[in-house]
């Protein structure tokens, strides 16, 4: 699904050079579950960026899904991202003047679905994270686990085959970050592969993989046993 | 474009959009009844004087002498003056086209007329029977006036004159069924008959409203202007001694105002020359403020919305559907301001109505107004929405 | 707290430059334009009459034949009256004080080496009464005698610039020089300073704002002798034959205009008694045969109201540069939200480190004043610029930009901005604090 070869990303500020990834290897297979581990500013963020398209990186090479992403314009770019790709952010990033039922709707706008595909995409996945019924209200009006959840809801939509997550609890109480993370199981066990960062020890241990990131490079890959 | 959310947002958040909205709206208001202004004034300074413009000088010919024979001294002048070279026609006559001295009359089908049978008001000129040939008037049928025409040869005014000409939308106005030749009028009381009509021939002054009603009379002692029709290439020379040989020829007068038909007509629409410049430096303005105030509003939001751009674009919007996204709501943030400022262009030229002498607004100058705004609006957001389709999808993932 | 703010507000100025720039701009064009234009309005509409404005009379009389109902001005009557009539009321047995007033040109002979030996000017027959009448002041001399406004006598008043041009820098009062054919010889009475009212009330039939005044007065009791043609608007409502000066006298034409001083009711109420048996008189002379014979008076203020000093162009443009000044301020309004918009946090900051409402308020009202201000004076500049465009286009002298509108645009520019900033800086201390705290 994924496949990475000694990926480089150097960030150029006035005053310094700061390497967010050196030679960066990793592949992830169709169907994975993997979280991604490390200690803040090892490159993590970055990592997701790059595997998500939502940046470019300096050297190396990136197969997403057996194609060659560098060399891609932005509208191709953009249209891997909206066909295949789902996004889950910390902060959420649920856009304020639109409601929910909007929302949802904004990844599957620029798909060019017609309005009546959308209208029943829209309400499953607001039904599946159970949050139907507050199709009119706008985020402010929702707890921070309720906008997370509309934020998988938008992810889900589109029903990509490549979930990224960037930290998706980090800004929820424990018995909240459960039930996300068993929304993203429960997605995962329907085919959707998905690559997770998290500071939560306990989260990374629940998935079948879990890779670190130290200084730019993957530490250490292991096998983390089925938690229960 | 998908206007259903754009619309719903920008309604959640009103702020920006309504200011936009509102100076639209103002700017149009006002900007289309000013180009209406600015082509009213432009129409009335571009009118045909019915003149040979580029050839034709005039300067005004005051006696401060007792008993000066005026009709045996323009004789001694024509005939000194056509010695010039380069001058073709010599001619007095009492007054001018765009120039002062004006005389009006009612002009009535009958003589004790009353307001009905008095339609309207012309300016008449007396004039010696040179006066067409020196200032290039067309004939559309009948004569012109001749010797004739001056019932005496010594002492003659008006008072003595039986014939006159009318100009073509003048006999037109009279005669709208038959022609006017041979038909009488009374102008002031006196009947004349109608020997001529001429196709145009401007009054003197700058009146904006039936200019080109005028009447032709002759009169051989006619005095106050002195016009002269000159070669092109010959009339600044001409000019520069006109006044030294009048003097020369008789120095118990004053010559004075000694302008071409150009400068005539210069100083004869100064008042809205100067309007229109007025008009069009503040149109200008107006259009340039808002093209800044679109572009700085827009900006702003570009600004406000970093955030919800960048994830638009993580969720999948190309540079190009930023881009789009921005102009197509500007273009409906623009458009609902036009059409409630073209209702507002509309109060504004009812209360010009009212309140002074304008024409009602004509719908194309609206819609010229509004197209020139709908393009400045469109361009002014072209930038900061260039600006905006370049934010990093990265930015999303960014916390704070 | 003032000079903390203003240093707050300066440094945000700096900080933000470009929009700041761009809110000054806007604020100094609408102000610039409506300056410009009040400006050029308020040198028109200037009386310079000052009191003696509501004592000086224009008199007007219907005297037109039958068929002429409206014939003139708006009211019926024309602006100018007869040589018969002015001749009738300056005969009358009144005692107010009164002249009668037309334009002549004449040639004047230097007695100077190194000027042009002869040059055209402009003169106004005028009587002895006019120059206490329209506060002509006078640096040498003084007006003829009353005598000469009945036996007519080679006598004028001259400005000091024409005195100089004919004689030197000399005292000139009791020389002679040669006026009209240039033969003739005329006295000089009285020279005085300058006299060139803005607009010129006393003559408007040649012109409201003439770039130079009249260089010499004549006695008005030398009209019918010296036979000088009138240099200005002649008009009859009817043709007639006129074959020379003496024709002119006679005819029906209006050419002159005449002035009396009444300086209370009373006077007012005996002139109009006055006019009404004048008019019933000529009526059954067998003139003034329309159906509405009437005569007028008319104070200076009405008087140029009814000249329509100010033109129709004028008030459209003070109008229109108004509603620009408008969108302007509109236009600021945004440019300020987006600015104040941007210091959101730092407002939120403040909030949270114990600042009220009140004082966030107070300091982005500062910073919109101080912005108001700048763009007044640069307003300023580009209203002394409009100005001149102004004197350019219509080639007058008037409106020129004085103290007072100076201060006034000022005051409109700072009124302006404040009212302007009332918006954006409610909007930034209303939000409540914790949003900033929370996630966007
Ligand atoms: N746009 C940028 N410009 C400059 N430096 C950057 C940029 N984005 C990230 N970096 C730097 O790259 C390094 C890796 O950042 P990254 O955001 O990937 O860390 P992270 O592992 O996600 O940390 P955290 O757990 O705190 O989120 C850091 O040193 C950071 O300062
Ligand atoms: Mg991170």
């Amino acid at each position: 699904m994924l496949r990475m070869n000694k990926i480089s990303k150097v960030f150029s500020t006035d005053l310094i050079e700061t390497h967010a990834l050196r030679e960066f290897d990793l592949s992830v297979a169709e169907g994975e579950f993997v979280t991604v581990t490390g200690p803040s500013g090892s490159g993590k963020t970055t990592f997701l960026n790059i595997a998500g398209l939502l940046e470019t990186f300096n050297s190396g090479e990136y197969f997403l899904d057996g194609e060659d992403v560098a060399s891609l314009n932005d509208r191709q770019r953009s249209q891997l991202r909206n066909q295949k790709i789902g996004f889950i952010f910390q902060s959420f990033n649920l856009i304020p003047d639109l409601d929910l039922f909007d929302n949802v709707d904004v990844p599957l706008r620029y798909r060019g679905f017609s309005s009546a595909e959308r209208k029943k995409r829209i309400n499953y996945a607001l039904e599946r994270v159970g949050l139907a019924a507050r199709a009119k209200h706008l985020p402010s009006q929702l707890s921070g686990g309720q906008q997370q959840r509309v934020a998988i809801a938008r992810a889900l939509a589109g029903e990509p085959r490549f979930l990224l997550a960037d930290e998706p609890t980090g800004n929820l109480d424990s018995l909240m970050a459960r039930q996300v993370m068993e929304l993203l199981e429960e997605i995962n066990s329907e085919g959707t592969t998905i690559v997770m960062v998290t500071h939560d020890p306990s989260l990374a241990r629940r998935s079948q993989r879990n890779i670190q990131i130290i200084d730019g490079q993957v530490s250490d890959q292991q096998q983390l046993a089925q938690a229960v | 474009m998908a206007f259903g959310p754009i619309f719903r947002s920008t309604l959640r958040n009103p702020t920006g959009a309504l200011l936009i909205a509102i100076q639209i709206a103002l700017t149009l208001a006002i900007a289309s009844n000013m180009f209406y202004m600015v082509n009213e004034r432009v129409e009335k300074m571009s009118r045909d004087t019915g003149v040979v413009n580029e050839e034709v000088i005039a300067a005004r010919v005051f006696y401060f002498g007792k008993a000066v024979d005026k009709a045996a001294q323009a004789d001694i002048d024509r005939k000194t003056l056509l010695e010039i070279p380069g001058v073709k026609s010599v001619s007095y006559s009492n007054s001018m086209p765009l120039g002062g001295n004006n005389n009006t009359s009612s002009l009535c089908f009958e003589q004790e007329g009353d307001e009905d049978s008095c339609p309207h008001s012309p300016s008449y000129y007396r004039s010696d029977v040179n006066f067409h040939e020196t200032l290039g008037l067309d004939l559309v049928e009948g004569r012109w006036l001749n010797d004739s025409d001056n019932v005496t040869t010594d002492a003659i005014s008006i008072a003595e004159t039986r014939t006159m000409m009318l100009s073509e939308v003048l006999a037109k106005l009279y005669f709208p069924e038959e022609s006017a030749l041979g038909k009488q009028l009374y102008l002031g009381g006196r009947e004349l008959t109608i020997v001529g009509v001429y196709r145009q021939l401007l009054r003197p002054g700058a009146r904006a409203t039936e200019a080109d009603h005028t009447i032709l009379t002759a009169e051989r002692r006619t005095s106050g202007y002195l016009a002269i029709r000159v070669d092109q290439d010959r009339i600044e020379q001409v000019k520069e001694k006109l006044e030294a040989t009048m003097v020369g020829l008789n120095d118990q007068r004053v010559i004075t105002e000694i302008e071409t038909m150009d400068e005539m007509a210069a100083d004869a629409y100064r008042r809205d020359k100067a309007m229109v410049v007025l008009l069009l430096s503040v149109v200008a303005l107006l259009l340039l403020v808002t093209a800044l105030g679109v572009a700085g509003l827009v900006s702003f939001t570009v600004a406000n919305r970093k955030k919800q751009i960048g994830t638009r674009r993580a969720l999948g919007a190309s540079k190009r559907d930023i881009l789009a996204y921005f102009i197509s709501e500007n273009f409906a943030i623009t458009a609902l301001a036009l059409i409630v400022g073209s209702g507002m262009a509309y109060a504004l030229n009812q209360y010009l109505l009212q309140t002074y002498e304008l024409a009602r607004l004509e719908l194309v100058y609206v819609f010229v107004a509004a197209a020139s705004l709908l393009f400045i609006s469109q361009f002014a957001t072209l930038l900061p929405a260039l600006k905006a389709s370049k934010v990093s999808p990265a930015i999303a993932t960014r916390t704070v | 707290m003032f000079t903390y703010y203003c240093k707050l507000a300066w440094r945000h100025i700096l900080q933000t430059p470009a929009l700041s720039l761009l809110i000054i701009m806007a604020i100094a064009l609408g102000i610039g334009a409506s300056m410009t234009m009040i400006s050029y309005y308020k040198a028109m509409a200037h009386n310079p009459a000052g009191d003696r404005s509501d004592k000086l009379h224009a008199v007007q009389l219907a005297a037109y034949g039958n068929d002429m109902e409206t014939w003139g001005m708006s009211d019926g009557f024309p602006r100018q009256l007869t040589h018969q009539d002015v001749k009738n009321l300056r005969e009358a047995d009144l005692s107010f004080p009164s002249t009668p007033i037309y334009q002549f040109m004449t040639v004047i002979v230097s007695q100077r080496e190194g000027v042009a030996p002869s040059n055209d000017y402009a003169g106004r027959f005028v009587d002895r009464d006019f120059f206490s009448m329209f506060d002509v002041k006078f640096l040498h001399g003084g007006p003829w005698s009353e005598s000469v406004d009945e036996q007519p006598e080679n006598q004028v008043v001259i400005s000091k610039a024409l005195s100089e041009w004919i004689f030197g820098e000399v005292n000139s009062v009791g020389k002679t020089f040669a006026m009209l054919d240039g033969i003739m010889q005329f006295t000089v009475a009285g020279v005085y300073e300058e006299f060139n009212p803005q607009p010129a009330y006393y003559d408007l039939t040649t012109g409201y704002f003439p770039r130079e005044g009249a260089g010499v007065f004549a006695p008005y009791s030398l009209v019918e002798q010296l036979e000088t043609f009138p240099m200005g608007n002649i008009s009859g409502w009817q043709p007639e034959e006129v074959n020379g000066f003496k024709d002119i006298l006679k005819s029906e034409y209006v050419w002159q205009v005449f002035w009396t001083q009444l300086d209370n009711e009373a006077a007012k109420a005996q002139y109009k008694e006055f006019l009404k048996g004048y008019v019933e008189q000529q009526r059954e002379l067998g003139r003034f045969a329309n159906q509405n014979p009437r005569g007028d008076i008319k104070d200076v203020e009405t008087w140029l109201n009814y000249n329509e000093v100010i033109s129709e162009d004028n008030r459209v443009m003070v109008g229109m540069s108004l509603l620009f000044l408008l969108v302007c301020l509109v236009n600021a309004v945004g440019l300020l939200l987006a600015k104040f918009m941007r210091k959101m946090n730092e407002a939120g900051v403040r909030r949270a480190l114990g600042a009220s409402k009140g004082q966030i308020f107070s300091q982005y009202l500062v910073e919109v004043g101080m912005l108001g201000f700048f763009g007044g004076l640069v307003g300023l500049l580009l209203a002394s610029i409009g100005l001149w465009a102004v004197r350019e286009l219509y080639g007058t002298d008037i409106a020129r930009l004085d103290f007072s509108l100076f201060i006034g645009a000022l005051l409109l520019s700072l009124l302006a901005s404040l009212l302007t900033g009332i918006l954006p800086a409610l909007r930034v201390c209303n939000s409540n604090p914790s949003i900033f705290l929370k996630a966007q």
